[in-house]
């Protein structure tokens, strides 16, 4: 019976008395204190005051995605919940949020669950952080794009592989061109930031300046800083500020407008339309080797192709309407009629073609000229076994004069297509 | 007080907290770090509200007063159903059976030991928190105190029975 007792009090003692309270627990409990006793931060105006800045930095510490969609930091749930809970103390919140920010979208689901946590703290920092992580996913192809584009700047000022700097810029930055390129030869921090470029604060009187605001944000963010219309450094923005290394660090800088950039928050995107004939003859063309790791790298076009103007040699396919291409067959869907969306890089840049494919206008032949479009046909099919390059000659000049007509059908096409690309292959 | 906070917060906090974490800890079933969370709610609210207090009562048993509001808050929120009886059941038992361990983290229970140590005698309480809280063997307890180890075993056989009726008395 004694045992019983003697457990039990021992029980009842250890558990239902509190804890003894060590000089360290005060000192913890105090320094939480003096956190929550300072102003409540303002739906998280401590974090989105870093946020722009830390964005930056955290994007640009995140290895380059091998797709367009962005791989997770790995964390476990646990791991996360206790960064949220750490969210809720001054000590501990901004090491938290920045680790969050980089954890990026697997973060966001708890963080949004977390805007009903009992603590009126993580409440207001957790929702502050989820947006800093929407946006980061948002801006992040874009920055990935402004990052490759920049690389390739760099790399050719350290060779100095250019006779024409602002050309080599231009063509680093293509397809997304900049339409003005300031280059300044040193460094100067004053208390104006001016780049000649519109819709910017000017001050003739202090050209060339940096704020130490702006230099702090280069020194901090790999030398890249988008910086809003009034001079400040913000998270994403048509005018882009980055260093040119010298021996020593950075001794010159680059300021450039990309008038796309702003907006396109998902992603840049350019616009292409082409014609059933050019797509289907591109698709079928021996052009497109498949990479390791997924994905098509174009091979070298031919200078008078219709897409060679849009194409490159040494571009890679990533997907098209979301579906990853891994043969050449797979990009047989964008020349059907209607619109596509092909995600690819350019020297490690990555954009989005919006590409439409079009159909020629139907036509009613007339009685006339049906006779001639069906013996046309003939003669190329004719042709073919014996001297293809004539064939194609045919071919061509059929759809340039009836490919908009009934006897066009999409079986004829697929054929003509076919034996367009065989020839096409023959003479590469 | 008021102004003893507002001058010395270090000294005042390290003088006020232990005091209203163990308020809270006795009348709530929580774990000591969310303990802890209610009673940084409770000085965060009076140190906001500074300005009400006026002075007409201690400034301590005014956060104690927030401090009631906040456990009710948290009491509201949980919905829970009272244990009040079976707490009396498993006191009325505390010889026989072993106090189930859901139990032992009610708020009932903590409030019973609670009100139970503060009424215990000093001299009880003292072996009792050596033995079951320090952990020590009956023989160190003796040679701290400087009695000898049969007295202690008999104090000891004591304390655990009044502290056993204690228990079984309301708070």
């Amino acid at each position: 019976m004694t045992t019983i007792l003697d457990d039990n009090c021992r029980r009842l003692l250890r558990t239902c008395t509190p804890p003894r309270l060590t000089e360290a627990d005060l000192d913890r409990a105090l320094a939480r204190f003096e956190g929550r006793r300072r102003p409540a931060p303002a739906h998280g105006r401590v974090v989105a005051a870093a946020a722009a800045v830390l964005l930056i930095a955290v994007l640009l510490v995140w290895p380059s995605p091998p797709t367009p969609t962005i791989p997770a930091t790995q964390a476990t749930p646990d791991d996360i919940a206790q960064l949220i809970k750490d969210l809720g103390a001054p000590e501990t919140r901004e090491k938290a949020a920045a680790r969050l920010i980089a954890i990026g979208p697997p973060a966001l689901a708890p963080l949004e669950r977390a805007l009903y946590h009992e603590d009126p703290e993580i409440r207001v920092q957790s929702q502050a952080v989820a947006k800093i992580v929407r946006r980061g996913h948002e801006i992040r192809p874009t920055v990935d794009f402004v990052l490759a584009a920049i690389k390739i700047v760099r790399t050719r000022w350290s060779a100095r592989d250019f006779t024409d700097f602002d050309k080599a810029v231009v063509e680093a930055f293509h397809p997304e061109v900049p339409d003005q390129v300031r280059y300044v030869p040193r460094r100067t921090i004053e208390e104006f930031f001016d780049t000649q470029l519109p819709g910017v604060k000017m001050v003739p009187a202090k050209k060339d300046a940096l704020t130490p605001a702006l230099v702090a944000a280069l020194e901090k963010n790999d030398g890249l800083v988008f910086v809003g219309r009034g001079g400040a450094p913000v998270d994403l923005s048509e005018i882009v500020l980055f260093t040119l290394p010298d021996k020593v660090g950075w001794s010159a800088y680059v300021v450039l407008h990309v008038g796309g950039i702003e907006t396109a928050v998902e992603g840049l995107r350019y616009q292409h339309a082409s014609s059933e004939e050019d797509l289907g003859l591109f698709v079928r063309l021996p052009l497109f080797t498949p990479r390791e790791g997924g994905g098509l790298t174009v091979g070298a076009l031919d200078p008078k192709s219709p897409l060679a103007a849009f194409f490159r040699k040494g571009d890679l396919l990533r997907t098209l309407d979301d579906k990853p291409l891994a043969a050449p067959k797979d990009l047989a869907p964008m020349a059907e009629r209607g619109y596509h969306t092909l995600a690819m890089e350019r020297q490690g840049k990555p954009f989005l073609i919006e590409m439409r494919c079009a159909a020629r206008v139907l036509l009613k032949l007339s009685p006339k000229a049906e006779p001639e479009a069906q013996r046309l046909l003939e003669l190329a099919d004719q042709t073919w076994p014996t001297n293809p390059d004539r064939a194609l000659e045919l071919y061509t000049d059929f759809i340039a004069r009836f490919g908009g007509s009934e006897l066009y059908t999409k079986e004829r096409r697929a054929q003509i297509l076919d034996r367009m690309a065989e020839a096409m292959s023959r003479k590469r | 007080m008021l102004h003893a906070v507002d001058a010395d917060l270090q000294s005042s906090f390290r003088d006020i907290y232990p005091r209203i974490f163990r308020f809270v800890f006795s009348r709530t079933g929580l774990d000591p770090a969310d303990v802890d969370d209610l009673v940084q709610e409770t000085l965060a609210h009076g140190w906001q509200r500074r300005r009400e207090f006026l002075e007409q009562a201690s400034f301590e048993t005014w956060l104690l007063s927030i401090a009631r509001h906040k456990i009710a808050d948290y009491w509201r929120s949980r919905r829970t159903r009272s244990r009040a009886a079976d707490v009396a059941v498993a006191i009325d038992r505390l010889a026989q059976a072993p106090v189930p361990e859901d139990l032992l983290r009610t708020a009932e229970m903590r409030e019973r030991v609670d009100s139970a140590l503060r009424r215990l005698d000093d001299d009880y309480a003292r072996v009792l928190t050596l033995r079951y809280l320090d952990d020590l063997p009956v023989k160190a307890i003796a040679e701290r105190l400087g009695e000898t180890e049969s007295a202690i075993e008999s104090r000891l056989t004591r304390a655990r029975d009044a502290f056993r009726n204690l228990l079984g008395e309301p708070p």
